[in-house]
């Protein structure tokens, strides 16, 4: 439902274009993977003639297809003879039954079952903005700015807690607990003062972690923001643009693996003369002091921070900025053009992942599936460098 | 003409809302073409058999043998298992194999006391095989779900209660006495290809069976509550109902399970490093205890190759072990160590055929010694060859 504000209410002559949107829809699906609602038996492998086992993954044979209700309300408007515009998009959705596959105590028989698990709600907004600041001659820039944000509460689920995946080290896993979200990430992690400060063992001198799982944060990313600039001069086109998400966190594997052999830099300070790590010890008396331990065996040191059984010291966030795409272009006069019996060339040069501003540790904090709603991955696992395409 | 005309249209309307299905073909299309419905006994029985050999032997090799002060693995780090000093990490991995396995072992059961695929052969081997494994699962755990275990898919019970390991154990005996009538006598074979444990000698296995059960009422004797009857069943098995109950006499029939090397019959062994599988150093407690009462299985001259039978690399003459749980800060070398597959390419455990031990003629001989012993039994232990 849409009502074109413009053509009913008289505006001031600056504004070319008002439009008020509403609209409510109701979406069913499944997922991509098929059979989930068949027992069958899968091959025990290639060298067994013959051979079968059960599969991991318990079929469910009332699996429902989940559902999407999702309430959007949008204003778009152009002004100052469409030099400059805006469309706001803020919506609330709620997702029931989403499809997933759970991990279930082994003593059922099966490592994973699929379910139809509870109510996520899903709200957020999405905005762009685009204009010409300057246009003169020859010459024009045009920009455009799009941002959204998204927030995934789990409202209702069929269990207090349900493990989504396991990472690889530290206990790492991604838990849905009601209240929580898709997307928390919980691991082993360092054992902390009162006031957050790391607490070392008072005789290696080596940080000391928890044996249960702590919340380590979530690998939905709170807002992402894109923004494009175009110049043009004549028949030169220059095309920029840049990206970013800010509110996410990740587990490296890449950063653990390179880290406990000492090839990261982070492993160098100490690795002569032993180091004192940044943080308290705790007195038998329960009270904190400064650390003044010097732990002189820098590996178990470097271990005990970034090794297997410390997940949150390998997590890290997935801030990024990246210069996503740059491209310029000459498009040939249609003169020549047309000589050459053609309607349009344009020649250009083109690259894209120019350039990544982030603090992740290994190649591109963008991994994985980061979707609102599907389970996200959260664990880099051994990942290659994007691709760099140069054309 | 206009009536009917009507009625046409008005078939043709109800014609396309009634055959207007969403759920037009569902059942065919979710139905995978490429996996089958239903699993044979056979099919079932290998792959079930070297999962859980392989899970039991990596944790023997990496867990058992640390704790057992066989080997240590020198380091000074934290969570050494040697140290006694491990993560809850470590506890789940033979749980989580040995249930997986137990779903395979229940529908070879299953689908062998099916009419139309009846087997009683695969009945008895199925039944073994559950009791054998939820022996190791009680021995380990202590009290873990017996009754409610494995019924996900046909109870949809998804946390399965806990049951006692009395009740676990009654049970598991009930388990190994209808194997014991299920293999008397049978004509059904089992296929031989699909028997890496005895290629389809259905005799043996119900030797394995019997054996399992001397073992498991062995490990009762001493509980007061329930000695006298576990006493009186061992002295059934071992003596009075000898020929209804045949046990592993030779070792030939030793339920090991061969690793040939052929097909998927790879020792998991294999799939150690090999640097990995030499690095731990063999413990002075177990190298010395076998030096000291000269073991023949450290003996070369009993060995191969002057390799002798465990594969244990000898040091400066002789064998020699380190310290398990050594001082921190003092680590020593390491001295005998187990060969891997390249130093001593024929003679290693990496490739060895019968390490997939599960339960051996010299384990029957020594139960009827310890029963002879504790009791004065008289079924006469004897030398194994």
């Amino acid at each position: 439902m849409s009502f074109v504000a413009n053509e009913v209410i008289k505006m001031p002559a600056a504004i070319d274009f008002v439009k008020v949107r509403g609209s409510v829809a109701g979406v069913g699906s499944g997922g991509t993977t098929p059979y989930l609602t068949e027992f069958t038996y899968p091959t025990a492998g290639s060298l067994y003639s013959g051979g079968l086992r059960n599969p991991s993954i318990l079929a469910n044979t009332e699996l429902r297809p989940l559902k999407t209700i999702t309430y959007e309300v949008g204003l778009a408007a152009k002004m100052f003879k469409n030099r400059f515009g805006f469309d706001l998009a803020l919506y609330t959705g709620n997702t029931k039954d989403q499809i997933l596959s759970r991990i279930i105590d082994r003593a059922t028989g099966w490592s994973r079952a699929m379910i139809n698990a509870g109510r996520v709600n899903n709200k957020g907004i999405e905005l762009a903005v685009n204009g010409t600041p300057y246009k003169r001659g020859k010459f024009a820039w045009n920009t455009s700015l799009v941002y959204s944000a998204n927030t995934n509460i789990i409202k209702e689920l069929n269990d207090s807690s349900v493990v989504l995946v396991t990472g690889p080290v530290g206990g790492g896993q991604i838990v849905a607990k009601p209240g929580g979200s898709m997307g928390a990430v919980y691991g082993r992690g360092y054992q902390r003062a009162p006031d957050g400060q790391i607490i070392y063992d008072e005789k290696t001198g080596w940080a000391k972690l928890t044996e249960e799982v702590i919340y380590l944060g979530n690998t939905i990313p709170k807002w992402k923001m894109g923004w494009t600039n175009e110049f043009s001069y004549g028949q030169f086109r220059l095309h920029l643009l840049f990206d970013g998400q800010w509110g996410a966190v990740a587990h490296s594997l890449t950063h653990y693996k390179l880290a406990e052999q000492g090839k990261t830099k982070n492993t160098l300070p100490g690795r002569y003369n032993g180091i004192i790590g940044n943080g308290v010890i705790q007195t038998a008396d329960g009270k904190f002091r400064p650390n003044d331990v010097i732990a002189t065996d820098i590996d178990e040191y470097y271990r005990s921070h970034y090794g297997q059984d410390n997940a949150e010291g390998s997590t890290f966030s997935t801030d990024f900025i990246k210069f996503r795409e740059a491209r310029l272009d000459y498009s040939l006069s249609p003169r020549l053009t047309k000589k050459l019996r053609m309607q349009k060339a344009t020649i250009g040069v083109y690259g894209r992942n120019l350039a990544i501003w982030s603090d992740w540790p290994a190649f591109d904090p963008e991994f994985g599936t980061l979707s609102g709603t599907d389970i996200v991955q959260g664990f880099e696992i051994g990942q290659f460098p994007p691709p760099e395409p140069l054309a | 003409m206009q009536k009917m005309k009507h009625a046409i249209a008005g078939a043709l309307v109800l014609f396309g809302i009634m055959s207007q299905s969403c759920t037009k073909d569902f059942t065919d299309i979710n139905t995978n073409p490429n996996e089958t419905k239903v699993a044979t006994a056979q099919a079932l029985m290998a792959p079930a058999l070297v999962n859980t050999l392989t899970a039991n032997m990596l944790r023997n090799r990496n867990f058992n043998n640390e704790l057992m002060q066989v080997t240590v693995d020198i380091s000074e780090s934290d969570g050494k298992v040697f140290r006694y000093d491990f993560r809850a990490t470590w506890a789940d991995y033979l749980y989580n194999a040995w249930y997986s396995e137990l779903t395979n072992f229940k529908d070879m059961e299953k689908v062998a006391r099916d009419p139309k695929t009846n087997n009683r052969s695969y009945v008895g081997v199925a039944l073994i095989c559950q009791a054998w494994i939820y022996s190791l699962l009680t021995d380990t755990y202590g009290e873990v779900p017996y009754f409610q275990s494995n019924l996900a898919r046909d109870s949809a019970i998804f946390e399965p209660r806990f049951d006692s390991q009395k009740e676990i154990y009654e049970d598991i005996f009930k388990k190994l006495d209808t194997a014991n009538v299920y293999l008397n006598n049978t004509t059904d074979g089992i296929n031989a290809n699909s028997d890496p444990v005895f290629n389809g000698d259905v005799n043996k296995w119900r030797r394995f069976g019997n054996s399992l059960y001397l073992r498991l009422l062995m490990r009762l004797s001493g509980k007061a509550e329930v000695s006298d009857v576990v006493i009186a069943k061992f002295k059934e098995i071992a003596q009075t109902k000898k020929s209804s109950y045949p046990i592993i006499d030779t070792t030939e029939q030793s339920a090991i399970l061969r690793w040939t090397g052929v097909g998927p019959l790879v020792s998991p062994f294999l799939s150690v490093r090999e640097q990995d599988f030499r690095a731990p150093g063999v413990g002075e407690f177990f190298i010395n205890n076998l030096v000291n009462w000269n073991n023949p299985l450290i003996d070369v001259s009993k060995g191969n190759n002057s390799v002798n039978r465990w594969r244990i690399a000898g040091y400066q003459g002789g064998y020699s072990g380190v310290p398990s749980g050594y001082q921190m800060g003092q680590a020593p070398v390491r001295k005998s160590y187990f060969y891997s597959q390249t130093t001593t390419t024929l003679y290693n455990l990496q490739t060895d055929a019968l390490t997939g031990q599960m339960l051996n003629a010299a384990e029957v001989q020594f139960m009827l010694a310890e029963a002879v012993v504790k009791d004065g039994s008289p079924a006469a232990p004897k030398r194994t060859t």
